[in-house]
């Protein structure tokens, strides 16, 4: 009995060992080390430093989602958040609050390499985590900073990560949504994404998979410079 | 090529050795941190951690002889200490892997992920160096900073608590 149950938690723990950061962190604790500005993550020190050093750290922050050189020497050229374009098909997706729909550009985007689920799941649960306006749009593109502003999502938000167990991750081709989106932006931008879909914590991922495609919300993201960032959601 | 020569000569000296080993050991680290943690933000917030305390020691940790036990080490610790100061925060027992493998009981082992995660943070870290990272017991001892018949003690408890969790069903 001890033997076998050894062996399931040895493949268990050996899984959950092998989970895969989000891409930025490399980049974020390389950032620390340099002293550039990409401090994103300032959970740590926000409790000590108090109200007014958070207030300081954003604003400082701000000036990144508009930067247009990488934050190390070591990314690639380019503009983490390029300007959007306007949709160029026939297809449109009302989005909430009147904000207009624009679709991402694809400097710098790429498909993913492997299965890039757990990084997906982890930018979705930073969103969904996030406290504020600024920590928001840095996960986004731009193509979804309307939205997220229309929505005021870090007002709306719960706060609470969602488990594995609750989200379906698969590429964006798969969604039901992705047609319209790929109407609207071309295939490319639907090729290289990847939907994740939250399903609520009463069904299965079977349930959620079979009978409800996305039974709360449907969040598409790619992949720009090792970078997942949101661009559109549905509905 | 000469802008790059000249961004890294900007570099303060002992940056770029310390970012191979950033490179190195993150996703290690890593996932370490969210085996014990179960939540990806607390695992990130560990090994930034991590990576600041070796920086502040980094002429220390330069001497190692083995730099990757010494940031398991103060990585693990960390884990522990974010764990207590966030007590409220519950460990996420989330779709592990072997799901995706058609001939896994998904129930089982979501069923084991959850016993899993009622355990205490010391418990999971003994599991998680011993069956996830292979380390001896006591070598996952002495990164805890505790005995080794201690780490023996949180790994026996470990596997009794889940043993009875799972025959409760």
């Amino acid at each position: 009995m001890a033997d076998e149950l050894e062996s399931r938690l040895r493949r268990l723990l050996v899984s959950l060992v092998a989970t895969e950061p989000s891409p930025g962190l490399v980049e974020r604790v390389r950032g620390r080390v340099r002293g550039s500005p990409t401090k994103l993550n300032w959970r740590p020190f926000a409790a000590a430093a108090g109200t007014a050093v958070i207030v300081a750290a954003a604003l400082a922050g701000s000036s990144q989602l508009f930067r247009t050189t990488p934050p190390t020497p070591n990314q690639p050229q380019g503009a983490l958040y390029p300007s959007p374009h306007q949709p160029t098909g026939p297809g449109s997706i009302p989005f909430p609050a009147g904000a207009p729909f624009t679709c991402p550009s694809l400097a710098g985007v790429s498909p993913a390499i492997g299965d890039p689920s757990a990084a997906v799941w982890a930018t979705f649960n930073a969103l969904v985590t996030a406290r504020s306006e600024l920590a928001d749009l840095k996960l986004a593109d731009r193509a979804a900073w309307p939205v997220v502003r229309a929505n005021r999502w870090w007002q709306q938000k719960s706060g609470r990560a969602y488990p594995m167990s609750a989200v379906l991750v698969a590429p964006a081709v798969t969604s039901p949504y992705s047609a319209p989106l790929e109407s609207s932006c071309g295939r490319r931008s639907v090729s290289d994404s990847w939907a994740l879909s939250t399903c609520s914590p009463t069904i299965s991922i079977a349930q959620c998979v079979t009978r409800h495609p996305a039974v709360e919300g449907t969040y598409f993201f790619l992949r720009r410079y090792s970078t997942w960032l949101l661009w559109a959601e549905y509905p | 090529m000469g802008q790059m020569d000249s961004t890294e000569d900007d570099v303060e000296p002992g940056v770029q050795e310390f970012e191979s080993l950033v490179h190195a050991e993150a996703s290690r680290l890593y996932g370490l941190a969210f085996a014990i943690l179960g939540q990806p933000a607390n695992a990130e917030d560990a090994v930034q951690a991590t990576y600041e305390q070796a920086w502040r020691a980094k002429e220390k940790l330069a001497r190692a002889d083995n730099p990757g036990a010494w940031l398991t080490t103060v990585c693990v610790r960390r884990c522990l200490d974010l764990r207590r100061r966030l007590a409220v925060a519950r460990w996420h027992p989330g779709r592990p892997r072997e799901q995706s493998a058609p001939h896994q009981d998904v129930d089982a082992l979501l069923d084991l992920r959850r016993a899993y995660s009622h355990l205490t943070p010391s418990q999971r870290a003994v599991l998680s160096l011993h069956l996830g990272s292979g380390y001896p017991l006591d070598d996952c001892a002495r990164i805890l900073g505790t005995r080794p018949g201690t780490a023996r003690s949180h790994y026996a408890r470990a596997l009794r608590r889940i043993r009875r969790e799972l025959s409760d069903g």
